[in-house]
């Protein structure tokens, strides 16, 4: 894809995923939050096929709609206020989260301006799909087995959490060169790396400042999923040829699925235990 | 993507769509009726929408949308012809796995959009159906993209030319057929609808231009499958003496006789049958078709 087909996508693209992303915190019924989220993430995929990755980014869109439909199913289940009908305030702490959060957008787009990345001219082309299979099954192969052993675990140790009895019953290529880069309308590293750290603020506040865990689930998702805009953006802009950065995303996809599956079992059997998933009511470490 | 892959990808979606509804009434024994299936259609977009009194109604609307934009976003990555083929991705068999996927959020938006219990219900078993048949769909494509050593449709077409996929892979294409058919949402795989149990499910409160879209959708999805299936497992474009084009739309034409034909003689199983059936013989079976397609690939595609 060339420079400004790349950009034309980049820049609505992106708006969307940080709009989307911030209004699974606002809206109040519990649908549009699991399909919001849904939006966002596969805006995301979007993007990564925007910046040359583009077996991620379908990779991206097929998994997190089959996840985002799930988490909107549990949502409806342990929500108390599935529809939004009664107006609950479902936040806790706002203000502090949202100056973290904030504080930490600015820390990390500061870092991503001002850093002099390493720049590569490289290649309009996508990485090559056959050498993403080669690092696969070639030098991450132990990795990834053991990415796929853990999933696995986590679907075990999921299903027994959550049966009813417990465990025990039942560098942009003339990047400056071109007229288009000097109006910065060019998507470059530092431009990929900020909407990262805007996305990863967004998860991070929903995450510090939801009081239900599907809904601290649902940011710490967010921030995966800005992890994965940011090595997508070094993918494309500084080392076109590290298939190992797309064998992370991925592991960090893997994760994502790992996290979800782990959570929900966590939030059945804590449901059945305490009949609440909200986080200020699960107190009992306080001892 | 070319020129006019803007304007060929509609085409073929629309006329596709056409000739899937004359076909329909084929196989329901009657004569085909263009003139008929018209007047029903201007009928169906003259009537008003509908605005369900719930507190996400937008969710109704935005859900025929993009069910569309799945069906044409898969149908685009089906090749057609050495010429013609709509999207050539180098991932393109994951990218029509990917749009599927979105039928997923839209049939449920459908049902939890409209309000109305049986719709709710209707949406809530689409999420549980989807989720088992999703799997043998990707596991499958990855048993059919092994041997060609690439997931680009038009690849995995040319290393046909001797022998189709379908033969040498039998049991990818048994399991590949069903769970495509569970896409498209057809009997008798039509549980978020279930006429007779749900009286139209997810999508019964749809009216106008909604309910044509839904409609319209729910053909090319159909076109989208069959033309994959036919590109994947039967060869695609390759035969003798007739042109490839033609080759194509008559294997395309045949999968969709036999996906219609086997929902009119087959019964609706209950949802719990339906899932046990995709978890506990499909999905098994699907890891199993992998492991055969490994062999193979070692064996005689190298």
């Amino acid at each position: 894809m060339s420079d400004l087909g790349t950009a034309l996508v980049f820049w609505p693209a992106t708006v969307i995923m940080l709009v989307t992303g911030l209004y699974v915190f606002i809206t109040s019924s519990m649908a549009r939050a699991g399909l919001l989220l849904l939006a966002a993430l596969g805006v995301e995929g979007l993007i990564f096929v925007a910046l040359a990755s583009e077996f991620l980014g379908f990779l991206q869109l097929l998994m997190m709609s089959g996840e985002m439909v799930i988490m909107v199913f549990f949502m409806v289940m342990f929500m108390p206020d599935p529809g939004g009908l009664m107006g609950m305030d479902m936040t806790h702490d706002k203000r502090r989260s949202a100056a973290v959060a904030g504080a930490v957008a600015v820390a990390l787009a500061v870092v991503a301006v001002l850093t002099d990345w390493p720049a590569r001219a490289v290649g309009d082309d996508a990485p090559d799909v056959r050498a993403i299979g080669f690092e696969v099954m070639g030098r991450s192969m132990i990795t990834f087995l053991f990415a796929a052993m853990t999933i696995l675990f986590a679907m075990v140790g999921g299903v027994l959490l959550a049966k009813a009895g417990g465990r025990f019953g039942i560098g942009a290529p003339g990047g400056r060169g071109s007229r288009l880069a000097r109006r910065r309308l060019m998507v470059s590293l530092p431009v990929v790396l900020a909407a990262g750290a805007l996305l990863f603020a967004i998860g991070l506040c929903g995450a510090l400042g939801q009081t239900n865990t599907i809904m601290v689930i649902m940011g710490v998702e967010l921030m995966l999923g800005a992890s994965m805009l940011n090595v997508v953006g070094f993918l494309r802009y500084s080392h076109p040829d590290a298939t190992s950065g797309a064998f992370f995303v991925l592991v960090v996809m893997t994760l994502m699925a790992v996290e979800a599956t782990v959570g929900f079992a966590l939030v059945i059997s804590a449901f059945r235990h305490s009949r609440t998933a909200e986080v200020d009511d699960l107190t009992e470490l306080k001892g | 993507m070319s020129g006019w892959t803007l304007v060929g990808v509609p085409a073929v979606a629309l006329v596709g769509a056409a000739l899937v509804a004359m076909l329909e009434q084929l196989v329901a024994g009657f004569r085909p009726a263009p003139s008929g299936l018209a007047r029903t259609a201007l009928a169906t977009l003259r009537q008003p929408l509908r605005r369900p009194e719930t507190y996400d109604n937008w969710l109704f609307h935005i859900a025929p949308g993009l069910l569309l934009t799945a069906a044409v976003v898969a149908l685009a990555t089906v090749p057609w012809a050495p010429g013609f083929r709509g999207i050539d991705f180098q991932a393109g068999v994951i990218l029509f796995g990917g749009a599927l996927a979105y039928v997923t959020p839209a049939v449920f938006m459908a049902g939890w959009g409209s309000g109305s219990p049986l719709a709710v219900v209707g949406g809530f078993r689409w999420l549980a159906l989807m989720l088992a048949y999703a799997m043998p769909v990707a596991m499958v494509v990855t048993a059919v993209a092994a041997p060609a050593g690439s997931l680009r449709p038009t690849d995995i077409v040319e290393i046909q030319h001797a022998v189709p996929m379908g033969l040498v892979q039998p049991l990818a294409l048994a399991l590949w057929l069903p769970a495509v058919v569970a896409v498209c949402f057809l009997p008798p795989f039509d549980l978020p609808q279930a006429p007779s149990e749900l009286g139209g499910g997810a999508f019964a409160a749809y009216r106008g231009l909604d309910a044509a879209l839904v409609w319209l959708a729910q053909r090319v999805l159909l076109v989208a499958v069959s033309g994959m299936t036919a590109a994947l497992f039967l060869s695609g474009w390759h035969g003798p003496v007739l042109p490839p084009a033609l080759w194509m739309a008559l294997k395309t034409a045949t999968v969709a006789v036999l996906i219609l034909w086997a929902g009119r003689r087959l019964p609706r199983m209950e949802i719990d049958r339906t899932l046990a059936l995709a978890w506990k013989v499909a999905n098994p079976l699907a890891i199993l078709a992998i492991v055969i397609a490994g062999g193979l690939t070692l064996g005689f595609y190298r």
